[in-house]
């Protein structure tokens, strides 16, 4: 049972992308990831509208003070067990933007991170394996809680 | 009413309803879904897809909004499940003369009408109780789609039922093994269309998706739903997927009939023509779905009812017209 479980979970990460303050770049890439072109939904790759329905959010951009308790308020709102994924140099690391006077912090300073993709942007191939990365960690979660 | 008809009964509906109607239902999701891969030539989905995504859903945590009202919020899909899986159970793919475990009874088109509705109707009560007010909009969106597409669709449906003169599934299914589908006669064809439109409705899917449009509303009635909830919600949409085309089948299509287990020539021809009946209207579906953008509520209601209704109102008048082929 935990079995079918867990191979449910790894064919089928719905996404729920939040932008926090990024620069649109990240999110541009993001959406160039579930073009035709790179065909994500053969892995059941799904973009979903709502955080209720999503196992993976992926947080794009630096963080600052108003995008934070919207932000832990996103990753509450999702139900267990999830992933978050930080997209791009600003949400890894600040970037840039890291030394800014409204800063809260890269994401990891706000909500747990389980997968890290660097780059500014990163590339579709890169948030691709980023995925992989999260199915890896959610398969080694088992059928079980987060 | 002996036992052994009521064991018959119960195996039936385990079958029909447990086994097959959310089978099918999930197999052809995943035909819509290959389908508008192939269309933008992508791969698409494997095979296993929508039943992981169900699985997947069903193991998750399920989480009730403080706003919600409790009860309302759990009842709500199995309620659009089971309503969706008994309106299958009802239609009866095996009609007479074979009778294998005949249930269909007087009334039964009426039945199926209101079970029909009850999907939507679940959405809507489920939104509404969700406490969104994402979901709020979606309720008012799908309210007003239900609104419109009732009436052309009941106004289309009567087509059948007065040709036949019987409101039992079984009748109309063996007039039409008779004298042959209703679809080949002029109002048989234009209360399909109606059909057909309506259908396109029914599954909220584009040009309809209007109650649940996710770049809009965020996902309509479902926005609050997670976990097991969402997951029959899912079920409920698939298991329409396959009930509709059932329904428009069994009224113009000369139902799912097997007309002889003995025979294998037509038992083999009796299959392929339910097989193709059900793909046909499947992918009619698929095909609007895909090269049609969304429309908006009020466009959506004029489309119902100043032409699915007028088209409706002329097949019903020329249903009575006493010439063949009319």
């Amino acid at each position: 049972m935990t079995g079918l479980v867990t191979w449910a979970r790894l064919k089928s990460p719905w996404l729920f992308h939040f932008n926090s303050a990024s620069c649109n770049n990240c999110d541009i890439e993001l959406v160039d990831a579930i073009t035709p072109r790179f065909d994500v939904e053969r892995f059941g790759i799904l973009v979903e509208g709502s955080p209720r329905h999503a196992d993976i959010l992926v947080v794009t951009g630096f963080v600052n003070r108003q995008a934070a308790p919207r932000l832990r308020r996103i990753y509450e709102q999702m139900s267990n067990p999830k992933i978050v994924i930080a997209l791009g140099s600003c949400a890894t690391s600040g970037g840039i933007f890291a030394n800014s006077y409204n800063a809260a912090g890269p994401v990891d300073r706000v909500i747990p991170v389980d997968v890290y993709i660097p780059g500014c942007p990163p590339r579709p191939q890169a948030i691709i394996d980023g995925v992989v990365k999260a199915l890896m960690k959610l398969q080694s979660l088992g059928g079980g809680k987060k | 009413m002996d036992w052994l008809y009521i064991v018959k009964l119960i195996v039936y509906v385990v079958l029909v309803g447990v086994v097959a109607a959310p089978n099918i239902g999930l197999f052809f999701t995943w035909m819509h879904r290959k389908l508008g891969a192939r269309m933008q030539w992508r791969i698409g989905p494997p095979l296993y897809q929508p039943w992981a995504d169900v699985v997947k859903l069903l193991s998750k945590e399920t989480i009730i909004p403080a706003t919600a009202h409790k009860t309302t919020f759990l009842v709500a899909p199995p309620l659009a499940v089971a309503s969706a899986v008994l309106a299958i159970v009802i239609m009866t793919p095996f009609a007479p003369p074979v009778q294998v475990y005949h249930i269909s009874f007087t009334g039964d088109v009426i039945v199926v009408l209101y079970l029909l509705t009850m999907p939507a109707i679940a959405a809507m009560i489920g939104g509404s109780a969700s406490g969104n007010p994402y979901a709020s909009v979606g309720v008012q969106r799908e309210m007003t789609l239900i609104f419109a597409y009732e009436l052309p669709f009941i106004m289309a449906a009567l087509v059948p039922i007065l040709k036949v003169g019987s409101l039992r599934l079984a009748d109309i299914i063996g007039y039409q093994l008779e004298h042959g589908p209703i679809l080949f006669s002029v109002s048989g064809f234009l209360a399909c269309v109606v059909l057909i439109m309506v259908m396109q409705a029914k599954l909220t899917l584009p040009p309809f998706d209007i109650p649940d449009a996710k770049t809009e509303i965020v996902a309509g009635p479902y926005t609050e739903y997670s976990g097991a909830s969402l997951a029959l919600f899912k079920l409920a949409h698939a298991v329409m997927l396959f009930a509709v085309p059932l329904f428009i089948s069994d009224l113009c299509l000369g139902g799912l009939i097997v007309r002889s287990l003995s025979d294998p020539v037509t038992l083999t021809l009796d299959i392929v023509l339910i097989v193709v009946k059900l793909v046909v209207l499947v992918l009619i579906a698929a095909f609007i779905r895909f090269f049609n953008p969304r429309i908006r509520i009020d466009q959506a209601f004029g489309m119902f009812w100043k032409t699915a209704t007028v088209i409706a109102v002329v097949a019903l008048a020329l249903s009575f017209v006493p010439l063949p082929y009319f």
